[in-house]
This record gives structure tokens, C-alpha cells and sequence, in this order.
């Protein structure tokens, strides 16, 4: 019996956090995963469109500088 | 000195937007008052002096009508009613320039069980966390940077600097370099002047964040300012600041960060814990409060489950950790486990409406099944660490620490494990 907790439980204690009931963290209106920073006009590279599978079709710029590694076409 | 502040343009001016402040960004705005009489009272336990610094109309409720024991109350914000009440932030910034002398501002959503280290807090400037790279900032930046016609330049250094958005947390945030303060506050006014022309534009209350604590954090930075979190490694949810149900006798520090306002699980707690520690001031701001029609009663808390949590309160605090480790908890009585194969289940009653709920057991979940009968935290312990990849993970002491979080958050929050031999006892 034991062993069959141990099977469901293990991979949780090995590699996720316990999801707590109360947590924080800011309110917001947006997608996550669908952050870009707005470069300013004139930024260069190569177009991707829905990188992260987001479903912002606005052009996205490679810019290393930016954490994301791509920025959004202000224009 | 430890400073708070309240601005009630925001708590009172209705909107349903997530970003406003309306009941101060509570599930209900009782909740803003105990929160508040409840962060005073722990900071008064630690220190001498805590004042409010707030307008007309807070004064009016605060101190005339529910008599929170401020020290000093200061009224220096009506002259911001004419900024977009969203600006919440504000009113902080207002409030850090006012002071004099060194200063601890802390939210009044914040609340402690010890004092700050003097080593952190007598620094030029110290922050409860320092925020790098949480992705809420990226989508702000990409959404105002488009629109905004003036942004600081230290804003635009930082981010060339760093290549990525950091800042501080301004839960609790002071110190001894008053000019910085004085310096941030001149710098967040002209932002929001030279740009409110365009606030029918943006989502305001996303500016908050901004102009508060990553221009904070990127003028510190451009003046070679250290700036000195009193919590490293916090992440974007702010799981280790969240722990109500440690509180007070395994955790110093709670802050009821942004949706965590919004919790009924959070709001309770809150509420017991003034209850539990200052029963008169409970008592008399809860009856100040409907006798002025400043709520109207919702969410009470049953005898039953008020029994429960002082109970338990008082058993967390005045016994030693090993010994609550030890202690065998089981499932309530009313807990149900419907095993269908893969996928098992529980049904508990949830203590705050009685309702029936049910819990499909994922992941840390799946503990649970362990408690059908009596067990210690120590003796799960063990025999999880007779795995060998679970104590190559963990440490023994990391993984009590781990089960007594998931135990105690069953139980106080939930009532999902009971302790065995402590119901019985009577306050």
C-alpha cells in the first residue's frame, strides 16, 4: 500500500514546489508568456511571428538586449 | 520609526478593474480594516513608534471611527486628489519624501512576528525582495513604452544595463538616504505629468510598479546606491512571503501580496489572527465598522470554526517545533477518498461555507493517502527518506520543513487533518 503512495507522490517531491492554498503576486491582464518589449522604430532582424505560441501576430525583432530575446515592432 | 500610509481616493472610488484599488484590492473591504489594525499592532509589538501618514477622509475612518492605535496620525495626502486615483503608488512616494529621519515604511498588508535585522534595515536603502526579471514588468514596459511620451532616463539605462526589467519590492522599503527618496518622488511626479495626457491610453494602475519600484530600483542603480533586500531568491508568486498558516510560530514575516487580497483562505486568516491576538481591538473595530455602516456583514466566521482556529492557533504557538512534529495527525472524520483507478479524489467539507468540495489528488496532494491512519510529520519523514532519490533531494531537515508546510496548510486552512489530542483542549 505504501509503495503505491510512494508511486503517486515521488515525482512531485522530486521535482515540484507544494502549491501552497494562498499565494501572491500582482494582478494582471495579460499572458505571461506574451511579453515583448516595444523596440523603437528601425529595429533590424529577422520577423517571427507567435513565438511562445502566443497569439500577438505584431511583428517580434531578435534583441538580445531584452530578456525575452525579442522585442515587439512599435509601428 | 516605522511609517504606513493610506490614501482612500483609491479605496473608494468603485471599479472592477484588478488594477485599481477599490476596498483597497480586497474580497471585501472589512478585510483592508483588520488588515490594517492587525499590520499596526504587530509593528507596534516591535516598535516604539508607528505612524500613518493619510488624508481627510482616512483619518475620519481610521482613527475617529475605528480608533486603530496609530502613534501619530499625519494628514498630508489630500493635496494628491486632483492624480488619477489608480496612481496607488503614489501616496507611498508622497510619504517616503515627508520623512526626516531614517524610516521603515511598511504596507499595511504586512505583518510581522519579530523585528527587522538592524544590519539590513540601517543600510541607505532596504526593500523586502529585489524583483528581477518577473515577467509582469516586461508586459507592463511593453505595453506603456509604445504610448508613453516621456519615460525617466534611468529607466532606459537600467534596462540597457541589465538587459532584462529589475526592481525592488516596496512592501516594506526605507532607510537612512532620505535625498534618494526626495529624488524618487520628484522623478515618479514628473512621469506621471509629462504622460497623463496619455492615461486614457495605458491601464494606470500597471504604472504603479514603474514609477515606484523599478525607477526606484533604477536610480538607486545609476547612483551606485546599494539597495538591500531583507529576502533573497522570493519568486514571482510570492510563495515564501504567503505562508498564513506558518504564521507567527514558524514564519516572522506575511505579506498579502497583490491577489493574495483577493483569497478567502488569506482574508480569513487575517481575520483570526486580529481575533486571536488583539481580541478587544477586534471586537471594538468590528463593532465600530457596522455600527457606521462601514460593511455590512459577509463572510463570518462560524463559533465552529472560530473554536477551531484559536485552538490551533494556540497549540502551533505554544508548543515546540519537535514536538508538533511528532504529533500524529489523521483525515477528519468527514473526509471521503474515492479511488477510481488512476485518478483519486477526496471530498471534505470546506470549513469557511460547509460546502462539499472535491480535491482530485496531483502531485504533493497525493500525501494525503498516507493519513489514513495516524501519522507524525517526523515519521512520513522517514520513511519518505528510506527512498534513495528522495534523500539524495532532500536534507531530513528540508523535508520536514516541506511536510510540516503541507500538513499545516491542510489542516489550518482546510481542516482536512486534524491533530490528534489538541481539540480537546479548551482556550
Amino acid at each position: 500500500m505504501k509503495n503505491d503512495f510512494l508511486k503517486r507522490v515521488k515525482g512531485a517531491l522530486l521535482s515540484k514546489e507544494e502549491a501552497k492554498t494562498i499565494s501572491g503576486g500582482y494582478d494582471h491582464s495579460y499572458d505571461y508568456k506574451c511579453f515583448f518589449v516595444c523596440c523603437p522604430g528601425g529595429a533590424s532582424g529577422s520577423p517571427v511571428i507567435n513565438v511562445n505560441g502566443c497569439s500577438d501576430t505584431r511583428y517580434k525583432y531578435y534583441a538580445p538586449q531584452f530578456a525575452s530575446g525579442y522585442c515587439v515592432d512599435c509601428s | 520609526m516605522i511609517v504606513q500610509s493610506f490614501w482612500s481616493k483609491p479605496f473608494l472610488k468603485d471599479s472592477n478593474h484588478p488594477n485599481a484599488r477599490f476596498k483597497g484590492g480586497w474580497l471585501h473591504e472589512k478585510y483592508f480594516y483588520y488588515s490594517t489594525a492587525l499590520s499596526c499592532l504587530k509593528f507596534k509589538e516591535f516598535y516604539k513608534e508607528v505612524d500613518l501618514y493619510t488624508d481627510s477622509n482616512g483619518e475620519k475612518i481610521l482613527k475617529t471611527i475605528l480608533n486603530i492605535p496609530y502613534s501619530n496620525y499625519h494628514n498630508t495626502l489630500d493635496p494628491l486628489n486632483d492624480y488619477h486615483e489608480n496612481l496607488w503608488a503614489l501616496p507611498k512616494l508622497h510619504t517616503y519624501s515627508n520623512q526626516n529621519t531614517p524610516f521603515i515604511h511598511a504596507d499595511t498588508d504586512v505583518f510581522i512576528w519579530e523585528k527587522f535585522s538592524d544590519k539590513i534595515v540601517n543600510n541607505p536603502i532596504f526593500c523586502q525582495n529585489i524583483e528581477d526579471n518577473y515577467p509582469i514588468y516586461g508586459e507592463t514596459l511593453d505595453h506603456i513604452l509604445q504610448i508613453l511620451d516621456w519615460i525617466p532616463t534611468e529607466i532606459i539605462n537600467s534596462l540597457y544595463k541589465h538587459k532584462r526589467v529589475v526592481a525592488f519590492n516596496a512592501g516594506v522599503l526605507g532607510g537612512t538616504d532620505l535625498d534618494f527618496y526626495k529624488k524618487l518622488y520628484r522623478s515618479a511626479i514628473k512621469m506621471i505629468q509629462e504622460n497623463n495626457h496619455l492615461f486614457h491610453k495605458i491601464d494606470v494602475g500597471m504604472l504603479n510598479m514603474i514609477y515606484e519600484q523599478h525607477l526606484g530600483h533604477a536610480i538607486a542603480d545609476k547612483n551606485n546606491i546599494s539597495i538591500h533586500p531583507l529576502f533573497e531568491n522570493i519568486d514571482p508568486k510570492f510563495t515564501q512571503l504567503t505562508n498564513f498558516h506558518l504564521a507567527g510560530f514558524h514564519t516572522k514575516y506575511v505579506h498579502a501580496i497583490g491577489y493574495a487580497k483577493k483569497s478567502v483562505y488569506a482574508c480569513e486568516q487575517i481575520e483570526a489572527l486580529l481575533l486571536y491576538e488583539f481580541p478587544e481591538y477586534y471586537n471594538r473595530i468590528k463593532h465600530n465598522g457596522l455600527h457606521n455602516s462601514l460593511w455590512k456583514e459577509q463572510y463570518e466566521i462560524k463559533e465552529s470554526r472560530k473554536n477551531f482556529l484559536l485552538t490551533m492557533f494556540q497549540w502551533l504557538r505554544n508548543n515546540s517545533i519537535s514536538h508538533i512534529y511528532n504529533t500524529k495527525f489523521s483525515l477528519n472524520n468527514s473526509v471521503k477518498i474515492l479511488d477510481e483507478g488512476e485518478t483519486i479524489t477526496i471530498l471534505f467539507t470546506k470549513p469557511q461555507t460547509n460546502e462539499i468540495e472535491k480535491l482530485e489528488l496531483i502531485d504533493w496532494d497525493n500525501i494525503l493517502l498516507y493519513f489514513q491512519e495516524p501519522l507524525s510529520i517526523n515519521e512520513l519523514c522517514n520513511e519518505l527518506m528510506n527512498d534513495s532519490d528522495i534523500s539524495k533531494k532532500y536534507t531530513k531537515d528540508k523535508l520536514l520543513d516541506k511536510i510540516l508546510s503541507f500538513v499545516i496548510d491542510k489542516c489550518l486552512i482546510h481542516e482536512i487533518f486534524i491533530p490528534e489530542n489538541v481539540l480537546e483542549l479548551s482556550l
